[in-house]
């Protein structure tokens, strides 16, 4: 028995016994009426006898009930204690206590031992798994291709240098940056086309795994593009998108060399040829010539073989190695790319329908469905314009190894240009060097070039029409995926090692809308933090934006390499009192472009995000003002780290910038800089994130709801 | 009366030949060195046949062709593409817009002069 235990057992002991005795002296009381002499004399034995007896076998019993009952118990309690302190069990008398505090001994050993095997097997899977990530990283790194990967939502969760180097950043294009969408470095109507095609569920099921085609990188590069889905036959929300991208300049500006010398060769070969033909047949046939016309006839035999002799030269300057098509292309079918023709045309302000007429055929033509389709897309909207249609038909005509898609319409096209001829669509196309308006790089004629296509427009009595010719393309799904392949196979290339960008924790964040937005965790949430150096206080009367800083914070990390920072000039001057604050003079502001200018490339910087800012209603009502003179608008939701500050530090003294930063220890580099105040206001807000779910406040729903109790909310700007 | 042709192609060397061919075929050959002269004197000549260059500084062969058919005339003239660009779509283009035949060079003299007559319905 512990002491514990021996103290009861003394006080219960010693109480029974007097109980005992009392009820042996009240029992002889009863009896005789009173205490005699006599009755001492006479009893006094007995009871004593009795108490003895009676007290012999109380303690017995007691001694019993402790060392067989209350012990083992407490001994139970102190082994389950053990779980958590784990001390020896000591203190064991008895043969049931002793078997107790061995068998809990026993169990608490093999806790131990499990919890330590536990935790070893966790260290290796840890180290394994850390040991697959490094060799993964490292060959990424290694890679010649750029390569990129997205979560479900399109989200970038890894890329390599290489893919950094493609699409590096060109002044004022958002950077390749983790927690990104993939949008902000590729173009939106070219990544939606990509994963549409991939995801396309007309028929229940996935058509394909891999999708390609040509886009551009920031700079204008020429890149080609391939999506993969890893895991097709997984729920949605967990697809895994791989993106790899060859910068293709080079080898694009290569194969149009060749293409030009060749075409050029065979032109002048064949011009020539018929030009000596020509000659040596006429000079042959009529012998009785003038002179002078023999004379002129011989000097063309003349001068054409010296023209062929110098063609040969260019054929031996022509690079010799190996055809490989730059332009990632593949067999398209074509009710699939008319299909996906109709849909584009339909959408939009002015819709287009498109009706088959006659026979579909499953042909197949080879080259890059986007660029065709946007071709098209952009031919057909033309033309519907011309003939103020709404509606055209398209046949398809297949003749020797040619395609011809014809789109029609019985309306006549009586428009005539301002130098009185005729309605051209070539003329259109020719005059047209961009894609529909859009960055792409290339010209609908270059595109149409490329694929070796022909376009013609005409009309007769009834109808008015414009045709495409393609060749038509040989095609079996084999060749097209051993296309796909010869660009898969990403050759080692033994550069220097640099590491690649991850975060796999973004791979499991799914998709999000606006609504479920409020339902995030913080920590999921695509924070940008802001900050604006302003001309004054007042943007009613005329106070205008100077300098924009921001950071974005993702998965509650900074992302110091993706900031964004501009000095914008002003319309008004900027008042010697601001200077003094955030030392920005007018002379610095001389050459830097105007607000109008930096405000779409803010607007791109924090798409698809929450704003963050430190008493950011006053940066907000700016950004408002400046947003009324663009069709800009700054409509995402708002966090405020001076509300979170005012709500979580009640009695502090000040929830200034500065004071916020003062109690985390961050130092402020910058300060009253647009992203120098940005950054600490990012800082600041990761340690607010943490105390936030401290508290039971996760998602920015709650957070909002908090930021609400605050008394600085009544600040009207 | 001798029926007139024009030879619309930028090459002098194939012309020499074309035009000295003609006229001892009793066409009567008539030049343009481009798809603008040619458009020039077809709107103000009356022309029975074309030898139609495609590949020609600014307006092509085939500006010149679509001006011509979109001519509300009755007297069409014939077209002949003659020309260096022989691949297959090229041809069906000429066709599709309307031209009569379509040769790629190098081509045989006497075979463009049958040709020629046959589209004219001229006896041989």
């Amino acid at each position: 028995m512990n002491t514990k235990e021996l103290k009861s057992f003394f006080l219960l002991s010693v109480g029974g016994l007097a109980v005992i005795l009392l009820g042996l002296l009240l029992s002889a009381l009863l009896v005789n009426h009173g205490f005699e002499t006599s009755f001492v004399q006479d009893f006094g034995f007995y009871i004593l006898i009795s108490f003895g007896f009676l007290a012999t076998c109380f303690t017995a019993f007691l001694y019993w009930l402790f060392t067989s009952v209350f012990q083992p118990l407490n001994r139970l309690a102190d082994a389950l204690d053990a779980f958590k302190s784990n001390p020896e069990i000591s203190g064991l008398d008895s043969f049931f206590t002793r078997k107790l505090g061995k068998s809990a001994s026993f169990l608490l050993k093999s806790y131990t031992k499990l919890s330590k095997d536990s935790e070893m097997l966790a260290q290796d899977s840890r180290k394994k798994a850390e040991m697959d990530k490094e060799t993964l990283t490292s060959l990424i790194s290694e890679l010649q291709s750029g390569v990129l990967l997205c979560n479900s939502s399109f989200r970038i969760t890894l890329f390599n240098p290489k893919a950094a180097s493609i699409l590096k950043y060109v002044e004022r294009r958002t950077k390749i940056s983790l927690g990104r969408h993939l949008n902000a470095v590729l173009d939106k109507d070219f990544t939606s086309y990509l994963s549409g095609k991939l995801l396309d569920t007309r028929n229940g099921k996935h058509h394909t795994k891999t999708i390609s085609g040509l886009h551009y990188a920031p700079n204008g590069n020429p890149i080609s593009v391939h999506l993969i889905l890893t895991n097709p036959d997984s729920e949605p929300g967990s697809y895994i998108y791989v993106i790899i991208i060859r910068n293709i300049a080079g080898e694009i500006e290569k194969a149009e060399r060749r293409d030009r010398d060749l075409n050029e060769l065979r032109n002048i070969t064949r011009s020539s040829t018929a030009n000596i033909r020509a000659a040596a047949e006429t000079i042959a046939e009529y012998d009785e010539m003038s002179a002078d016309v023999k004379k002129s006839l011989i000097s063309v035999i003349h001068d054409e073989t010296i023209r062929l002799g110098e063609a040969a030269s260019i054929s031996s300057n022509t690079p010799q190695e190996g055809f490989h098509p730059a332009w990632p292309v593949q067999h398209i079918l074509i009710p699939n790319l008319l299909e996906d023709v109709g849909r584009s045309l339909k959408s939009g302000d002015q819709p287009v329908t498109l009706e088959l007429k006659g026979k579909e055929l499953a042909s197949f033509i080879k080259g890059d469905a986007f660029a065709l389709t946007s071709s098209l897309v952009y031919i057909i909207r033309r033309f519907a314009e011309k003939a103020d249609s709404t509606l055209l038909y398209v046949s398809i005509f297949a003749e020797d190894r040619l395609l011809t898609l014809r789109f029609s319409t019985s309306r006549k096209i009586l428009n005539q240009d301002k130098s009185g001829s005729q309605f051209s669509l070539e003329t259109i196309i020719q005059n047209q060097p961009l894609l529909n308006n859009s960055p792409y790089p290339h010209s609908i004629h270059y595109i149409l070039e490329q694929h070796q296509a022909e376009i013609l427009s005409s009309e007769n009595d009834t109808e008015a029409w414009v045709s495409v010719i393609f060749p038509a393309a040989t095609n079996t799904a084999e060749t097209n995926k051993a296309d796909e392949g010869k660009h898969l196979n990403a050759q080692l290339l033994k550069s220097e090692s640099r590491p690649v960008y991850y975060d796999f924790d973004l791979i499991g964040q799914g998709f999000t809308t606006n609504k479920q937005l409020g339902d995030k965790t913080l920590k999921e949430l695509n924070l940008t933090v802001f900050d604006l150096e302003t001309t004054g206080l007042n943007p009613s009367v005329g106070d205008e934006i100077i300098s924009i800083g921001a950071v974005r914070v993702v998965n509650a990390k900074l992302y110091k390499e993706d900031t964004f920072y501009e000095l914008v000039k002003p319309e008004r001057k900027v008042p010697d009192a601001s200077i003094e604050i955030h030392g920005i003079t007018n002379l610095m502001l001389e050459n830097k472009p105007g607000l109008m200018e930096i405000l779409p490339h803010f607007h791109g910087y924090c798409e698809d995000s929450v704003l963050v800012g430190h008493n950011v209603a006053f940066d907000l009502r700016f950004l408002e003002m400046a947003s009324k003179k663009t069709s800009l608008s700054f409509k995402h939701p708002i966090l405020d780290t001076l509300l979170l500050s005012s709500v979580l530090y009640e009695d502090a003294d000040s929830h200034k910038l500065d004071a916020l930063c003062k109690k985390f220890g961050i130092q402020i580099d910058g300060r009253h800089t647009a992203l120098g105040d940005a950054v600490a206001t990012a800082e600041a807000l990761i340690y607010l994130i943490d105390f936030l779910a401290s508290n039971g406040i996760y998602t920015l729903n709650q957070a909002q709801e908090l930021s609400k109790k605050s008394r600085f909310t009544q600040l009207i700007y | 009366m001798a029926a007139t042709i024009l030879i619309v192609d930028d090459e002098p060397n194939i012309v020499i030949s074309l035009e000295f061919l003609l006229a001892q075929h009793g066409f009567k050959p008539y030049v343009s060195r481009n798809g603008e002269q040619a458009i020039d004197f077809i709107d103000s000549n009356a022309t029975d046949l074309i030898l139609l260059d495609v590949m020609m500084p600014g307006k092509s062969g085939f500006d010149v062709l679509q001006h011509i058919r979109k001519k509300a005339t009755s007297d069409q003239p014939k077209v002949v593409m003659l020309t260096a660009r022989g691949r297959e779509q090229d041809i069906k283009k000429g066709t599709d817009l309307g031209a009569d035949a379509y040769i790629t060079k190098p081509f045989s003299t006497r075979e463009l002069i049958k040709l020629i007559k046959s589209l004219l319905s001229i006896e041989h």
